[in-house]
C-alpha cells in the first residue's frame, strides 16, 4: 500500500515537472530571442566591431508607416522606419529638409503642384529599382489607408501622377507651405507597389518590411528584440556597421546596467536623470539636443469656474516660475519657453514680437483678488511617472505660494487621454511633440480640411479666433507674414490665458564612447547607417 | 524481591512564561520486579509527570529537574546519553498515553508504526520476521492483522488503543507505563482494554505502572496502590492494606467517601473541602494540610515524613508517628 | 479520484466565465475608450465612432462578451487590437518564460525554506532561530524590483559573473529566480516554522520518542510528514502569484513574459490581451490548484475524494 501511495506520489510530481518542461522548450524553440540574448548575454563582452546593439523602451509597432491604425509614435517606431525606409527628403542637422531619394523640385506658381525629380540609383531590398511609379504609390497608399493621420502629415496632399521613371507630380489640394518638412516624416517613406502586391497588402508588408534604406529588415521577437543588416547595395554607400539588434528593455535601470556594462551600445530616448548621473570613468557618455517637445498647461474648458474665470487663469500663468522647473527637472537642461513654438523653427517668430506673461507673484495675487477664485481645490491631472509629474509637483508649491490650491493626479495613459478629451480635468499638463521642425501643422485640431473634433477646446470662448489664425498660417506662403501671425497669435493665447506653454524638453542619448557619429537629434531622428565604431 | 525502579526524592519544576509550577515535590517510589502498582491521585497531581520523567520525556526547554535522581536496573536514568535512553525507550520501558486519538502518527499504517518499534531495537531482525511480529501481536491485542494495512483514522477509539498497547508491548519490555489508558474510553471498552492488558502482562511478566484516577481500577487490576497528592507520594501500600480503610491517610480516606455509596440514601455526595493544590507554590509543611480536617500547626510548618503502619504499608502523615511497622 | 479530477476540471469552466466576465466588466468601467485611445490624435467624432463599430464597442457589453468567448471556443483568441498580432501566438511565445520562472523558484523556495524553516522549529528560541528569523524578516520587506537592481548592479554590472537581463540561456534565470525567491522564501520558512512547531507539539511525536526512535526520525518521519500537508497548500498559491504577479520583475530584467504582456494591454486597454491572458493564467492556477488537492489527497490518508 505504502508502495503505491509513493508511486502516486512521484508521477504526480513527474507529471507536473514534464508539463513544465515541455512547455518551456516549446517557448524556446518558437521563440528567436536566443539571436539577440546571445549577443546580450550580460557578462560584459564587447560587441564585435561591426555590430551595433540599440535600447529602446518599447517594442516598435509601425513596421508600415503608412497603415498606422494607432497612435503613431516616432519615438517609439524611429528606430525601425528609419533604418528600412528612406524619404524623399531628409532633414538636416539645423532642420531644413535636404534631398535625399528626390534631387530637385519646383513649385507651380499656385502651389498646387509639386514637381519631384528622383534618384535614378536606388534599389529595394529585393532588388527591384525604385521608380517614380513607387513614390506615387506610397502617397496613395497613405491616403487611402490611413487617411486621418495622411491628411495631418502628409498635409494638403490629394493625389500623384507619374511622369517618368524618375519625375513625379504630387497635387495638392490646397497650398502647403511645408510640404518638404511633411515629406520628411514616417508618412514620407516611399514603399514598393511591386512588393506590395505580392504579399497582398498591409499585414504581408508589416510582417517583413521592404524598403530602399539603409538596413535590411531580417527577424523581429515580440518583446525582445529586432534585427537588421546591413543593405550592402545601398545608394549612399554601404554602411560601417553590418548587424544591428535593437533590444527592448522598459525599466531605465535595466538599460543602463545593460549600456555601462557593454551589452548594449546606444540607448536612445534616454532618461535625463540616469545619464547625468553616469561616471566620468564609465564606458558611456551621451549627448543632449533641445527637442521640439513642448510640455504645457492646457486648462479644463468644460468647467465654467475655468473657462469664465480669465483672472484666474492669468493668476496661475502669472504664479508659475519656469526656471525652477528647468531646474527641478530637466536639472537645468532645456528652455523655457513663453510662447508656444520652439525656437529655431522657420516661423518661430522673434522675441519681442509677441506678448510675454512674465514669473510676477505680486500680479498673481492681483490676478487672483479680481477673479472668483473661491478657494476650491483645482486639480493637474498628469501621467503618472513622467516629467510632467514633476513639473506638476513644483507647481504645485508655486501655486500654493500665492494662494492657489491643487492637487497633483497621476493617472495611466488611458485615463488621462479620457479627461483630456472630455476637457473635465482642470489642468493638464502634457508633453506635444512636433517632428516636422516646422510650424506649418501644430496639430489637426486646427486644419481646416478636416471637420475637426476640437475635443480639448471646444468650449473655449475663443476658439473661432484661434482657428481663424491657424487656417491663415497653415496657407500663408510668405515667410515673414507666416512669422507675424504666429506671433499675433503667440500673444492672443498668452492675453487670453489659453495654454501655458512650460519649456522645451531634452532629448538624450547615451551610447559607448567608442561609438562615432551618434548626436542626440531635436526632433528623435536615430540613423545608424552614419554610425561606424572607432 | 529486585528492585526494576527507584525514584528519589525526586523535583521537577516547569518553568512557563507566567510562574513556575512545582510538579514533583520530594517524590519518592519504588518499584519491583512483576509488581503491578497502581498510581493514585487527581489531575494536577503529578502523575504525568513521574512517568515522563522516567522515560526523560519531559518537555524540554519548560521541564526542569531540580533534585533527585531515578534508577532503572541499577543505572541513573539522568546520567544515561541520549545513546543509551534510545535504547531504553520502547524496548524496556514503554508508554502508553491518554488519549488514543492523537498518539498515533495519522499518515502512517498501524502496522508501520509497530514495525517501527522493531526496526529501531532490533536492527538485525529480518523484514520476515518483523512482519510476522507485528501479526503475532495485533492478532494478541483482538485486532486481525490484515488491518495493519490500515491508517489509525480508520479505528474506533478501543481499537486505536488496541494498537497503542501493540506498539508498547511488541518489543516485550520489561516495564510497562500506563498513564490513564482508558480514560478516554467508554466504560465497556474499558473493561474489554483492562483485561487484555491483564492477559498480556501474565503472558509476558512485564511490570506495570498503572497512573489513574479511578480506584475501581487500582481495586480490579493493580497488586499495589500509591496515592499521590501535591507532587508527593503520600501513601502505599498493597490494595488489600489500603482498601481496607482501617489505616489511611486522611486524603486517601476522603477519596473513598468521595465514591457515592448506592447503599444508602444519601441526598448529597461528600467531596473533599477546598481546590486543589496551586502547585505555583511548593509546600512547606504537609501538602494536605490547608484541606484536611484533622490538620493541625505542626502539620503546616513541618513536612511529615514515611511511617510505615504495617508490613509493605506506609503513610505519610504526622497522625501516624508513633506507628512501628516496616 | 479519477471521477473528482474530472469533476474538478469541469469546475474550472464556470469559475473561467465568471473570471473572464468580472474582468471584462470591470475594465468596460474603467475611464478611457479603446475606440479613442486606437485612434489618431486628429480624428474625427464620426471617425473614431466608425472605428467603435468596427471593434464592435458599440453592443451591450454582454453581447460583446459573449462573442468574445464564442471565438475562444472555436480557438480564436484574436488580435490585439494595438497591434494586430495574434494574441494566441504571443501568449504561446511569452508563456514559457513566466512559467519557467514560476516553476524554478516556486522549486527553489520549497528546497530552501522547508529545511531552514524546520530547522528553526526544531531549535526554536536558540540562537539559531533568532539569527534565521532576523534574516527572513529583513528579506521579507526588501522589495522584490529594488533587490533586483541591487542583484544586477552587484553581480552582473560590477562582476559580470551573471547575465544582467534577457532570455536565451539557464544562467539568464538566476537573477530573477532569486530577486522572485527573497521574500517567498523568508515568508514560507516563517509558515514552515509554524506548522511544524505545531506538530512537534503533538502527541504522536511524543509517542515516537517514546518509542526511542531517533530525533532525525522524529522529525523527518513523523512530524514533518504532517506539516507538508499545509506547506504545499501554500506553495499553490505562491505559484499563482508568480503567474501573476512577476510583471516587476519581468521588467527590471526585460524579460518578455505573460504579466509584462497583460500589464501593458491593461495600460492600452487592449481587450483581446487582456483577456486571452487572464483567460490563459487563470486555466494554469486552476490546474495547479487541482494537482496540489490531488497531491494533498495522497500524501494524507485522511483524505479521499469521492
Amino acid at each position: 500500500m505504502k508502495k503505491t501511495r509513493f508511486r502516486k506520489v512521484l508521477s504526480l510530481m513527474m507529471a507536473l515537472a514534464l508539463t513544465a518542461m515541455t512547455l518551456v522548450s516549446c517557448g524556446s524553440s518558437g521563440g528567436t530571442g536566443t539571436a539577440g540574448s546571445g549577443a546580450t548575454s550580460g557578462d560584459g563582452t564587447a560587441a564585435s566591431k561591426d555590430s551595433l546593439t540599440v535600447v529602446t523602451y518599447a517594442e516598435p509597432v509601425g513596421y508600415f508607416p503608412q497603415n498606422v491604425n494607432y497612435s503613431a509614435d516616432k519615438t517609439r517606431d524611429g528606430i525601425v522606419f528609419q533604418q528600412i525606409y528612406d524619404t524623399l527628403f531628409r532633414l538636416d542637422e539645423d532642420g531644413n529638409p535636404m534631398p535625399w531619394l528626390a534631387t530637385d523640385y519646383e513649385v507651380s506658381e499656385d502651389g498646387l503642384e509639386w514637381t519631384f525629380t528622383l534618384r535614378d540609383d536606388v534599389y529595394f531590398h529585393n532588388g527591384d529599382k525604385m521608380t517614380a511609379e513607387d513614390v506615387v504609390f506610397s502617397w496613395e497608399t497613405a491616403l487611402e489607408e490611413n487617411p486621418t493621420s495622411a491628411t495631418s502629415m502628409l498635409n494638403g496632399l490629394a493625389g500623384g501622377e507619374v511622369i517618368d521613371d524618375t519625375h513625379c507630380k504630387a497635387i495638392m489640394s490646397h497650398v502647403s507651405p511645408a510640404f518638404l518638412n511633411m515629406l520628411c516624416t514616417q508618412m514620407g517613406v516611399v514603399i514598393s507597389k511591386d512588393y506590395y502586391e505580392e504579399v497582398g497588402g498591409a499585414d504581408g508588408y508589416a510582417a517583413n518590411p521592404v524598403g530602399t534604406g539603409a538596413y535590411k529588415y531580417v527577424s523581429r521577437s515580440s518583446g525582445e528584440n529586432v534585427v537588421f543588416e546591413a543593405n550592402e547595395d545601398y545608394w549612399a554607400g554601404a554602411p560601417s556597421i553590418k548587424n544591428v539588434t535593437v533590444t527592448v528593455i522598459s525599466n531605465i535601470n535595466t538599460q543602463f546596467v545593460a549600456l555601462e556594462s557593454g551589452d548594449a551600445d546606444v540607448v536612445i530616448n534616454a532618461d535625463l536623470a540616469s545619464c547625468t548621473r553616469m561616471a566620468e570613468n564609465s564606458i558611456a557618455t551621451w549627448d543632449h539636443a533641445d527637442s521640439t517637445t513642448r510640455t504645457l498647461i492646457s486648462f479644463g474648458w468644460a468647467n465654467d469656474y475655468i473657462r469664465n474665470d480669465l483672472n484666474l487663469r492669468m493668476a496661475i500663468q502669472s504664479a508659475i516660475n519656469k526656471q525652477d522647473l528647468l531646474d527641478g527637472v530637466l536639472y537645468g537642461y532645456g528652455k523655457i519657453l513663453d510662447i508656444d513654438v520652439v525656437t529655431g523653427f522657420p516661423t518661430s517668430p522673434e522675441e519681442g514680437t509677441y506678448t510675454v506673461i512674465p514669473y510676477d507673484q505680486d500680479a498673481a495675487r492681483e490676478y487672483l483678488a479680481n477673479s472668483n477664485y473661491d478657494g476650491r481645490e483645482l486639480e493637474i491631472y498628469v501621467i503618472s511617472g513622467s516629467t510632467c509629474e514633476k513639473a506638476a509637483q513644483i507647481i504645485q508649491g508655486q501655486l500654493a505660494e500665492v494662494g492657489i490650491t491643487v492637487a497633483v493626479v497621476p493617472c495611466d495613459n488611458a485615463t488621462f487621454s479620457a479627461a483630456q478629451r472630455a476637457a473635465t480635468a482642470d489642468m493638464v499638463i502634457y508633453d506635444n511633440t512636433n517632428v516636422w521642425f516646422d510650424f506649418c501643422n501644430p496639430g489637426a485640431s486646427y486644419n481646416p480640411d478636416m471637420e475637426t473634433t476640437f475635443t480639448y477646446d471646444k468650449y473655449f470662448e475663443g476658439v473661432d479666433v484661434l482657428k481663424d489664425y491657424y487656417s491663415r498660417i497653415m496657407l500663408e506662403q510668405d515667410q515673414e507674414a507666416r512669422k507675424q501671425l504666429m506671433a499675433d497669435l503667440m500673444s492672443y493665447n498668452n492675453e487670453n490665458a489659453y495654454q501655458i506653454p512650460l519649456y522645451a524638453g531634452v532629448n538624450a542619448v547615451a551610447y559607448n564612447k567608442n561609438l562615432q557619429g551618434v548626436s542626440a537629434s531635436p526632433v528623435a531622428d536615430f540613423y545608424i547607417g552614419n554610425m561606424s565604431w572607432a | 524481591m529486585e528492585k526494576l525502579l527507584e525514584i528519589k526524592n525526586l523535583k521537577v519544576q516547569y518553568n512557563t512564561d507566567e510562574a513556575v509550577v512545582y510538579a514533583l515535590n520530594d517524590f519518592s517510589l519504588d518499584l519491583n520486579k512483576g509488581e503491578i502498582l497502581g498510581v493514585v491521585g487527581e489531575t494536577g497531581a503529578g502523575k504525568t509527570t513521574m512517568a515522563l520523567s522516567i522515560m526523560k520525556l519531559l518537555p524540554e526547554h519548560v521541564a526542569e529537574v531540580t533534585g533527585g535522581n531515578i534508577t532503572y536496573n541499577g543505572q541513573d536514568v539522568f546520567k544515561m546519553s541520549k545513546k543509551e535512553l534510545r535504547a531504553l525507550r520502547g524496548a524496556e520501558i514503554s508508554m502508553i498515553f491518554q488519549d488514543p486519538m492523537t498518539s498515533l502518527n495519522p499518515v502512517m499504517t498501524v502496522g508501520d508504526q509497530i514495525n517501527e518499534v522493531l526496526k529501531i531495537h532490533h536492527p538485525d531482525m529480518s523484514k520476515q520476521t518483523r512482519a510476522e511480529k507485528v501479526a503475532e501481536i495485533l492478532t494478541l491485542v483482538g485486532i486481525p492483522p490484515e488491518r495493519g494495512a490500515q491508517f489509525p483514522h480508520q479505528f474506533s477509539g478501543g481499537m486505536k488503543q488496541r494498537v497503542v498497547i501493540a506498539m508498547a508491548l511488541v518489543a516485550e519490555p520489561n516495564l510497562l507505563l500506563a498513564d490513564e489508558p482508558t480514560t478516554a474510553l467508554d466504560v465497556t471498552i474499558q473493561a474489554q482494554i483492562l483485561m487484555l492488558m491483564k492477559e498480556l502482562q501474565k503472558k509476558f511478566g512485564t511490570s506495570m505502572i498503572l497512573i489513574t484516577h479511578d480506584l475501581g481500577i487500582v481495586a480490579e487490576f493493580c497488586e499495589n496502590v500509591a496515592v499521590v497528592y501535591g507532587g508527593e507520594v503520600i501513601e502505599r501500600g498493597s490494595v488489600e492494606q489500603v482498601f481496607a480503610r482501617t489505616k489511611n491517610h486522611p486524603y486517601t480516606d476522603s477519596l473513598f467517601k468521595c465514591i457515592p455509596d448506592l447503599t444508602t440514601d444519601a441526598t448529597r455526595l461528600t467531596p473533599i473541602p477546598g481546590f486543589v493544590l496551586d502547585s505555583r507554590t511548593a509546600p512547606v509543611g504537609c501538602p494536605f494540610a490547608e484541606r484536611c480536617q484533622k490538620a493541625t500547626e505542626r502539620c503546616v510548618q513541618v513536612k511529615p515524613s514515611i511511617h510505615y503502619v504495617e508490613d509493605g504499608h506506609y503513610i505519610k502523615c504526622h497522625l501516624y508517628e508513633n506507628e512501628v511497622g516496616k | 479520484m479519477l471521477k473528482y479530477t474530472i469533476k474538478r476540471v469541469l469546475m474550472l469552466i464556470p469559475t473561467i466565465i465568471g473570471i473572464t466576465l468580472f474582468i471584462y466588466l470591470i475594465m468596460s468601467l474603467v475611464p478611457g475608450d479603446p475606440a479613442e485611445l486606437l485612434s489618431p490624435p486628429e480624428a474625427t467624432a464620426a471617425e473614431v465612432q466608425a472605428l467603435r463599430v468596427e471593434m464592435g464597442l458599440d453592443k451591450p457589453i454582454l453581447v460583446q462578451y459573449l462573442n468574445y468567448m464564442w471565438d475562444i471556443l472555436h480557438g480564436d483568441f484574436g488580435v490585439s487590437w494595438f497591434t494586430q498580432q495574434p494574441v494566441a501566438d504571443e501568449i504561446l511565445h511569452r508563456m514559457p518564460y513566466t512559467l519557467t520562472l514560476g516553476v524554478y523558484s516556486t522549486i527553489i523556495a520549497s528546497l530552501i525554506s522547508i529545511p531552514l524553516g524546520t530547522l528553526t522549529a526544531v531549535k526554536h528560541n536558540t540562537w539559531i532561530d533568532y539569527v534565521l528569523t532576523f534574516l527572513c524578516l529583513v528579506f521579507a520587506a526588501m522589495p522584490n524590483f529594488w533587490l533586483g537592481i541591487i542583484l544586477q548592479i552587484n553581480l552582473s554590472l560590477n562582476t559580470g559573473w551573471l547575465p544582467a537581463y534577457g532570455m536565451g540561456t539557464p544562467a539568464h534565470y538566476v537573477l530573477p529566480v532569486i530577486a522572485v525567491c527573497a521574500s517567498s522564501v523568508a515568508n514560507n520558512i516563517r509558515s514552515t516554522r509554524t506548522w511544524v512547531l505545531d506538530v512537534i507539539r503533538s502527541d504522536y511525536v511524543r509517542t515516537a520518542r517514546a518509542k526511542g526512535a531517533s530525533e532525525f526520525v522524529v522529525i523527518m518521519k513523523h512530524a514533518l510528514r504532517n506539516a507538508l500537508l499545509p506547506i504545499i497548500t501554500g506553495f499553490g498559491s505562491s505559484f499563482a502569484g508568480v503567474l501573476g504577479g512577476s510583471v516587476v520583475i519581468e521588467t527590471v530584467f526585460a524579460i518578455p513574459g505573460i504579466s509584462t504582456y497583460l500589464t501593458s494591454a491593461v495600460k492600452t486597454r487592449d481587450m483581446p490581451i487582456i483577456m486571452g491572458s487572464i483567460l490563459v493564467i487563470s486555466v494554469f492556477v486552476g490546474v495547479v490548484n487541482l494537482l496540489v488537492d490531488l497531491m494533498y489527497s495522497v500524501i494524507d490518508p485522511r483524505v479521499k475524494y469521492e
